[in-house]
């Protein structure tokens, strides 16, 4: 039974989902261990899947089912996590707590934090010490977020209760998984995201797509949410909705930022937390914003070459293009240009993209063109970042301010160089500078 | 109205589309990554791309079947569609089909009788209680002929169990369970599925019809 505990609880499942023959379900359902609910129910002039949340008329379908003989509705929005339909239910564990003290939670992390962090890691533990809902922790790129909150994740494990770390993407959990893994080398860890294989397990630290949260209801009681900013998490109101359910009610919500959208600072009373210090303590590398009389798209501007021939110190560099189609342009130019170096090209549908990511940060290629999906989450050490057309749609404010983030990172290089190309300042490029000064301004008054 | 595969919001604009009836539920993004087969340049396949079919010089002697006819080619937007319309079992899908089935079947069955069979190819009982939907009968559906089950399909063995030779000399998983009272084997009959590969489904299905008696059998599938 301990063991059913730790694999269902907090959970809303499907029947495929709960890996159980039908003899043994049905017992655990008599005993009172289970309980069923219906997946879709009517509310006013439409449905809602229990799943997901879903209400859009247009993301429900109706199925000549042959089960029950019947056509009825079922949800579309989140049909590749496995089909909720209206004649099977979806089961959730109301039997015995999990235990999760089995083993010591020993707090392995030996990293030291900087007086703002410190700060803002007391803040976090008072925080759920005292049983607050929400807290904002608005941290600029490099501040060192994750080490941030290990203290009051610990604190939260110690009690036996359970954390979830949710992320609207991806690599961010397969980046962060070992981290947390080496700082609690006794906590049972694990990382959800499409395609990992580990799905339908559990554990008393989760690492996850907001996605994958739409399996958890009632779960957890420490949430951290990072990049809430971050598409999709703002653009679906799934994953919101995903992310309240899986919360156990009294539970502490932390949300993790470096570029909050203006609309949540001005509605929200939510307290906030500043963290405007990166973790080395040098200031953000301010871009500098290069005005050209036209930004060609598919050749380079002149001034580049320029730049990357007479640079003093000859660092990795990223540069980001705003669209698949102009980094294929581009790519062949400069490679044809300067033959020695090493240069590839990565975007959202390429499948070498890790590889080539990883290629980078292991300085085995001089230049990576990208498209904005390395804007966040990804760290380089030591690299300088260009723009090129950064008055395009897709480079707003808060994706300037994150790639302006990746430049500068490393403790021995604290300066790379950020260059925005463009042919008339937008209102995001003007934006995405001032507030970057502002947050060194802060950092240097949290100084004095 | 929104594209059933991605979607997005279908802007139509005030033309004199939006006063017709009826309009397919997908986007010209999409729309524009189906490939439909116009004119096969095999007789016996249906396929159109010219390469030489040596499927059908091994499938034509057998004199199973009459001829196949697909309607889109089987490329990897359409690969990604019945996936997510078979296996994820996102069922509402078969929207995106239902005017160019509809008008390949005219085109391609005009001779054939009114009172033609439809066979859609069965799953077994385990695939279908899995699925809830066989895909092959709802895409029989949109016809407007009459579907008659004649055959039923045997629990697979994995096909990795299988030994090399086994998998050679594929089993046939059809049963026939006509009854000779109420079939007229005159009857021509249109086998019906989602996907013509290479052949070896529908010639198994076409193999057991004939050898109950049906003098006539046609397939017409969604891919080719
Ligand atoms: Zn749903
Ligand atoms: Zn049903
Ligand atoms: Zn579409
Ligand atoms: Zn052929």
């Amino acid at each position: 039974m301990r063991e059913y505990a730790k694999r269902y609880a907090g959970r809303l499942l499907l029947r495929d989902e709960i890996e159980l023959p039908d003899y043994q379900l049905q017992a655990l359902i008599k005993r009172g261990y289970f309980k069923l609910k219906p997946a879709l129910i009517k509310r006013y002039f439409t449905h809602q899947c229990q799943r997901c949340g879903n209400k859009a008329r247009h993301l429900f379908g109706v199925i000549s089912c042959s089960n029950c003989q019947t056509a009825h509705l079922y949800c579309r929005k989140c049909i590749q996590m496995g089909r909720v339909m209206s004649c099977s239910p979806l089961y959730y564990w109301v039997g015995p707590d999990p235990d999760w003290s089995a083993t010591d939670k020993r707090f392995a992390w030996k990293g030291e934090l900087t007086k703002t962090q410190s700060q803002a890691s007391d803040r976090v533990c008072h925080a759920i010490a005292n049983g607050v809902n929400e807290l904002l922790i608005h941290a600029v790129c490099g501040s060192g977020k994750t080490e941030i909150v290990f203290a009051g994740v610990a604190q939260v494990l110690n009690m036996n209760k359970r954390v979830c770390l949710a992320t609207p993407r991806a690599d961010v959990v397969r980046e962060l998984l070992p981290r947390f893994q080496s700082a609690f080398p006794t906590t049972s860890i694990v990382g959800l995201y499409g395609g990992s294989g580990a799905n339908q397990k559990t554990a008393q630290l989760t690492l996850s797509t907001t996605h994958q949260l739409l399996r958890y209801d009632n779960a957890f009681d420490l949430m951290i949410i990072d990049e809430m900013d971050a598409f999709p998490y703002h653009a679906d109101p799934s994953l919101p909705y995903a992310t309240k359910k899986a919360i156990k009610p009294g539970a502490t919500t932390l949300y993790l930022t470096a570029t909050p959208r203006q609309d949540m600072i001005n509605q929200s009373k939510t307290p906030t937390v500043f963290v405007p210090e990166r973790y080395h303590q040098f200031p953000l590398p301010v871009p500098k914003s290069v005005l050209l009389l036209k930004c060609p798209d598919v050749t380079w501007p002149k001034v580049f070459w320029k730049w990357y021939e007479q640079r003093p110190i000859k660092r990795q560099v990223l540069v980001f293009i705003a669209t698949i189609n102009r980094t294929q342009c581009l790519l062949p130019l400069i490679q044809s240009r300067y033959p020695q170096a090493r240069i590839e090209a990565v975007h959202a549908k390429d499948p070498e993209r890790i590889t080539k990511v990883d290629l980078f940060r292991a300085k085995q290629l001089d230049v990576l063109l990208t498209t904005t999906i390395l804007e966040r989450g990804v760290t380089f050490p030591a690299i300088d970042v260009v723009v090129l057309d950064a008055g395009h749609p897709v480079f707003d404010q808060a994706a300037l301010v994150q790639i302006a983030g990746r430049a500068g990172r490393s403790k021995v290089d604290p300066t790379g160089e950020v260059l925005f190309f463009h042919d008339g300042q937008t209102i995001a490029i003007r934006e995405a500078i001032r507030s970057i000064k502002k947050m060194n301004k802060k950092a240097k008054i949290g100084k004095e | 109205m929104y594209c059933l595969f991605c979607h997005q919001l279908i802007e139509h604009g005030l033309s004199w589309q939006t006063i017709l009836p009826k309009l397919d539920p997908i986007c010209p993004n999409c729309a524009q990554l189906l490939a439909p087969i116009h004119l096969p340049t095999c007789d016996y396949c249906g396929r159109d791309d010219h390469i030489s079919c040596l499927d059908c010089k091994r499938w034509r002697p057998s004199q199973l079947l009459c001829y196949n006819r697909s309607v889109f080619r089987y490329n990897t937007f359409l690969k990604e569609v019945i996936a997510r319309w078979k296996f994820r079992g996102d069922y509402q899908l078969y929207a995106l089909f239902v005017h160019s089935f509809q008008a390949r079947f005219n085109q391609y069955f005009s001779e054939l009788p009114k009172h033609t069979w439809l066979v859609p190819i069965p799953l077994s009982e385990k695939r279908l209680a899995h699925r809830s939907f066989n895909q092959a009968e709802a895409l029989a559906s949109l016809l407007p002929r009459t579907t008659v089950p004649l055959l039923k399909r045997l629990e697979g063995e994995k096909q990795s169990k299988k030994t090399r030779k086994h998998r050679l000399a594929m089993r046939n998983p059809f049963l026939y369970q006509g009854s000779q009272e109420d079939v007229d084997f005159a009857q021509p009959i249109v086998l019906i599925d989602d996907i013509y590969t290479t052949g070896t489904t529908i010639h198994h299905a076409a193999q057991r019809l004939r050898a109950a008696g049906h003098q006539k059998v046609y397939s017409f599938t969604l891919a080719r």
